[in-house]
């Protein structure tokens, strides 16, 4: 997945389900029990809708969970949840109530920091003095949905650098291992070069080359079928009578075939996450070093350049055009975190790594309905 | 032609457009209003879209979504029911026939496919059409079993406020109705006894033939009866092109609008965008049991019996100059076969209508019906009850006051009973039906025809006939409440006639010629028009009236059973070939073996 979770986390089976409605109890401050690997016992408060009682009104509900359908016969009355569910369902829009928004400081390691930087530059001798600095970036959750007559969702989380402009994909997965504290660090900060609104657009940019270069079977399909769809409608309409003087009825119909297949993308937001990362500065011989533990980059400058990130106020109009791999103006060099392969997408999955494609990412006027 | 049709759909036509929702503004005033929330609560929100994630694919949601649900009110879901929701959503593209044969649950597929679209994520407006007198049942369906919540729909309001309507194809073709719905955008859109469109001259095809709609389905037990224009029709309404224009498919496909040709290549075409299931050694239902228990009447009860039939006799016959509506004399001869409690009730309004001779005669049956403080007929049901311990039974009465009389006996007998009528609302009825399934205290369910309509009550497998219909359909709609899919134990039916009285007759048509409790009836359709376009009831009245004694009226109800067993065997071997090809289409894996 995009997100970089493995399969363990995005399979649903039993125990993944057991532990996301514990997290969920535990975030939701319910009081439960474990009473055995089976069986939940969870006391949770719920809201009367507002539409009968203003103020809302809260009632206590005790429920009984169990997960595995094989072993549900053996509590008697207690609620199964399972994928799709009604009780999962009804955690899952509880918890669009929550974790929209957060802000957090990766815990810095200047030691582990130290070890890894020497690992890829053995040169640099133990004990070099370094200062701290923590770069923000902007993470954003989506959900990238592709419609025909199926839907199909797909999460996709990236992170941009806010001094640099950089966009990392499969942020969260790497986040998600890494120590996390809220708030603003106390240390220094770069300095936000690039507005939200220049990051909002960086990151349409980039998720909009990445769709152009993803598998395109599920619209080439749609297509075939509306093809054959329209197909069968002149053979009724028009066979005989040729297409000098179109069957208005025969434009209505197509038109309506072309709503079940047309396909569209759409891109939605889940989350958003300021996030401080920590960078250490080394000064030697040939220059600056600066070295993001997390990213597992060194990066080499002038002095200029490298100091607190204030050299990259520049940031390239058409940055979306380039590879999140490639180099971001005002740096002179970027390299891969060793053993950061690029991610390996699953068939039908939308992949950076295919040539691009030529979707307009304008508005694109429709033969059948006018302007989108 | 290649010109004007890679004009709609060139490359440009079928490029993905996206729309990004990420509105900057709306994150902003979460800043501003310091939103932030903890870690743990921001990645559980992200594993919470992930499991609410949406694949299209081959596995069915709504198998998981409402298994607990089925569990609770009995449903189960046929093997052929899924093979039929898998392949309307994955190769026929959402738009299919669904012309299983009556009984093999068409509602619970097109249900399943609602559901299964809008749990998908690809469905949100839906429009279902059927005859008003299945809305009802279609919302109580749909709610029961999908938890799905219709609104049934009324008039121009209701178009656009909800997202699930049903609504009766002939309030959705009145002009103001039609132009509104032929405007909005539907998703999919379900047309229940779909052969009401054979025709592309009515209001009924040119509603449906205007909606807009991405996914559709049709549903009939019979795409066509006499002429295979029809079927053509239906197909071209769903597909228009699939069976080419009528032109071609009458040269091509028709011996005579009955009989066809080319019969191979136009099964696979059919096969292509309509789906038939059939009954086969698949599916079995239990055997059906059936005991007649004869009654004497009481001397009292006989008088009346006889003096109200004499009434009605009378009166029917004075026709034009006739003081009492003939309808009416017909339900009051129903009523006075089902209790003198029914009959009491339309004596009385009668009474309060009449003139003064008339009034004279009809005071004195009024009369009589009130000296009658007991039916016979209780003590039979009392019997039968003492002897079913702990065995749920559901009792059937045509009349509102039988069923009260019913009630009220039971109770002072120490009896707990539910009822269940048409009057009750939605609601009352789910909740009577779960009291009566769950709790072991009401063991009886005194039900009307009326109320009975549409529910399903496999749970239970005996049930009482406190009084025949007049119509064999209608009894076996009543049977069909307890003998349907799902009912794994055999069905017990206890008849109740009274000896002397018209049902005798009935009851003894029904056994040996229809021979009603040993099959289904109603699988062919000319079977159902045969029992209700032919008004069976209005020919039981004349066989009545027509007749002065007993061996005449014997003599009337051979003939009319020699009548319906011609019509049966007329069903099982005149079909057209036209019917076989329908047939064919279920071979294989669609034949429930």
């Amino acid at each position: 997945m995009s997100t970089g979770r493995d399969e363990s986390l995005t399979g649903e089976n039993a125990t993944d389900i057991r532990g996301f409605v514990l997290e969920a109890l535990e975030v939701s401050g319910a009081v439960f029990r474990e009473v055995s690997e089976d069986l939940i016992l969870a006391e949770v408060t719920v809201e009367i809708p507002p539409l009968f009682f203003d103020p809302p009104r809260l009632e206590k509900q005790s429920l009984n969970l169990v997960f595995d359908p094989e072993t549900a016969s053996r509590y008697p009355g207690a609620e199964l949840a399972t994928k799709n569910s009604p009780r999962l369902q009804w955690f899952i829009a509880g918890l669009k109530k929550r974790g929209r928004l957060t802000l957090q400081t990766l815990v810095s390691d200047p030691a582990a920091a130290g070890e890894k930087i020497r690992a890829q530059c053995p040169e640099l001798p133990a004990g070099q003095p370094h200062s701290e600095i923590f770069r923000p970036w902007l993470l954003v959750n989506y959900v990238v949905a592709r419609y025909a007559d199926q839907l199909w969702e797909e999460p996709v989380s990236l992170g941009i650098d806010m001094s640099s402009g950089e966009i990392f994909e499969g942020f969260f997965a790497l986040l998600e291992k890494a120590g996390m504290k809220p708030g603003v660090p106390a240390g220094q900060i770069a300095r936000q070069v690039i507005p939200l609104e220049k990051a909002f657009a960086l990151l349409r940019g980039f998720l909009a080359k990445k769709i152009a270069a993803a598998d395109r079977s599920w619209y080439k399909n749609a297509r075939r079928c509306y093809e054959e769809e329209l197909f069968c409608l002149y053979r009724y309409y028009h066979e005989k009578t040729g297409i000098s003087r179109l069957n208005p009825e025969f434009t209505r119909k197509a038109k309506e075939l072309y709503e079940q297949f047309r396909p569209r993308i759409e891109v939605r937001p889940v989350n958003f996450g300021l996030i401080y990362l920590p960078e250490f500065l080394y000064t030697t011989e040939k220059g600056r070093l600066r070295f993001c533990p997390l990213l597992g980059r060194i990066r080499t400058g002038t002095r200029e350049e490298l100091a607190g990130g204030e050299a990259t106020t520049e940031i390239p109009e058409a940055y979306a055009e380039k590879n999140p791999e490639e180099k971001s103006a005002g740096e002179s060099s970027v390299e891969s975190c060793p053993g950061k392969s690029p991610v390996k997408n699953r068939p039908g999955e939308i992949s950076s790594q295919e040539p691009a494609g030529a979707i307009p990412d304008e508005e694109v006027i429709s033969l059948h309905n006018g302007k989108e | 032609m290649e010109k004007r049709l890679a004009i709609l759909c060139t490359e440009e036509e079928f490029s993905p457009k996206i729309h990004f929702f990420d509105d900057l503004a709306l994150f902003e005033e979460e800043i501003a209003n310091n939103a932030w929330d903890t870690w743990q609560a921001f990645a559980l929100r992200l594993r919470a879209e992930e499991l609410a994630q949406r694949q299209g694919g081959e596995e069915l949601l709504v198998l998981t979504e409402l298994k607990e649900r089925w569990e609770q009110v009995g449903l189960i879901p046929y093997e052929h029911q899924i093979a039929t929701v898998k392949r309307v959503i994955n190769e026929m593209h959402g738009r299919a026939i669904l012309a299983d044969e009556v009984g093999l649950g068409k509602t619970i597929e097109a249900g399943m496919i609602i559901k299964e679209y809008i749990l998908r994520g690809v469905v949100k407006k839906v429009l279902i059409l059927t005859p008003a007198s299945l809305c009802r049942q279609w919302a109580a369906e749909l709610s029961q079993k999908f938890a799905l919540y219709p609104v049934i729909a009324r008039g121009p309001m209701d178009w656009k406020r909800y997202d699930l309507i049903v609504c009766s194809l002939d309030t959705a073709k009145k002009e103001e109705n039609r132009r509104e719905l032929q405007a909005i955008p539907f998703d999919l859109v379900v047309v229940d006894e779909a052969h009401k469109l054979k025709n592309p001259a009515t209001l009924n095809h040119g509603l449906v033939s205007g909606l807009k709609k991405r996914f559709f389905l049709l549903l009939t037990a019979t795409p066509f009866q006499n002429d295979l224009k029809e079927l053509f029709n239906l197909i071209s309404l769903l597909r228009p092109g699939q069976l080419g224009n009528y032109r071609a498919f009458r040269r091509r496909f028709m011996k005579d609008k009955r009989e066809t040709q080319n019969t191979a290549e136009l099964r696979s075409l059919l096969q292509e965008v309509m789906i038939r299931n059939r009954r086969g050694p698949r599916i079995q239902l239990p055997p059906r049991r059936v005991a007649t228990l004869p009654l004497l009447p009481s001397p009292v009860e006989k008088e009346f019996y006889q003096a109200v039939t004499d009434f009605v006799r009378r009166e029917y016959r004075r026709q034009q100059q006739a003081a009492v509506n003939p309808l009416t004399l017909l339900t009051l001869q129903r009523e006075v076969c089902s209790s003198s409690f029914a009959a009491a009730g339309t004596l009385y309004k009668l009474c309060t209508k009449s003139g003064e001779t008339d009034g004279t005669r009809i005071v004195t049956l009024l009369e009589k019906a009130a000296a009658l403080k007991e039916n016979a007929k209780m003590n039979l049901v009392e019997a039968i009850l003492s002897q079913l311990e702990k065995e749920k039974v559901l009792i059937f009465t045509e009349f509102r006051a039988t069923q009260q009389y019913i009630g009220s006996r039971l109770q002072r007998k120490g009896i707990p009973v539910l009822s269940f009528d048409g009057t009750m609302s939605a609601s009352k009825k789910d909740f009577t039906i779960h009291r009566f399934r769950t709790d072991p205290r009401y063991p009886v369910l005194v039900c009307t025809e009326a109320g009975g309509e549409g529910i399903n009550l496999q749970f239970c497998r005996t049930m009482i006939n406190y009084d025949l219909p007049w119509n064999p359909m209608r009894l076996e709609q009543r049977i069909g409440r307890l003998h349907r899919l799902g009912q794994t134990r055999e069905v017990y039916v206890y008849n109740l006639v009274t000896t002397g009285t018209i049902e005798e007759y009935l009851l003894q048509l029904l056994i040996e010629k229809v021979r009603l409790f040993d099959r289904v009836i109603g699988n062919s359709q000319r079977i159902i028009d045969y029992f209700t376009k032919s008004s069976f009831e209005a020919r039981v009245m004349e066989a009545l009236i027509n007749t002065e004694n007993d061996a005449e009226l014997s003599e009337r109800f051979t003939a009319l059973g020699a009548e319906i067993e011609e019509e049966l065997r007329r069903a099982q071997t005149d079909r057209p070939a036209g019917f076989a090809l329908l047939d064919e289409l279920s071979t294989g894996e669609n034949e429930l073996h």
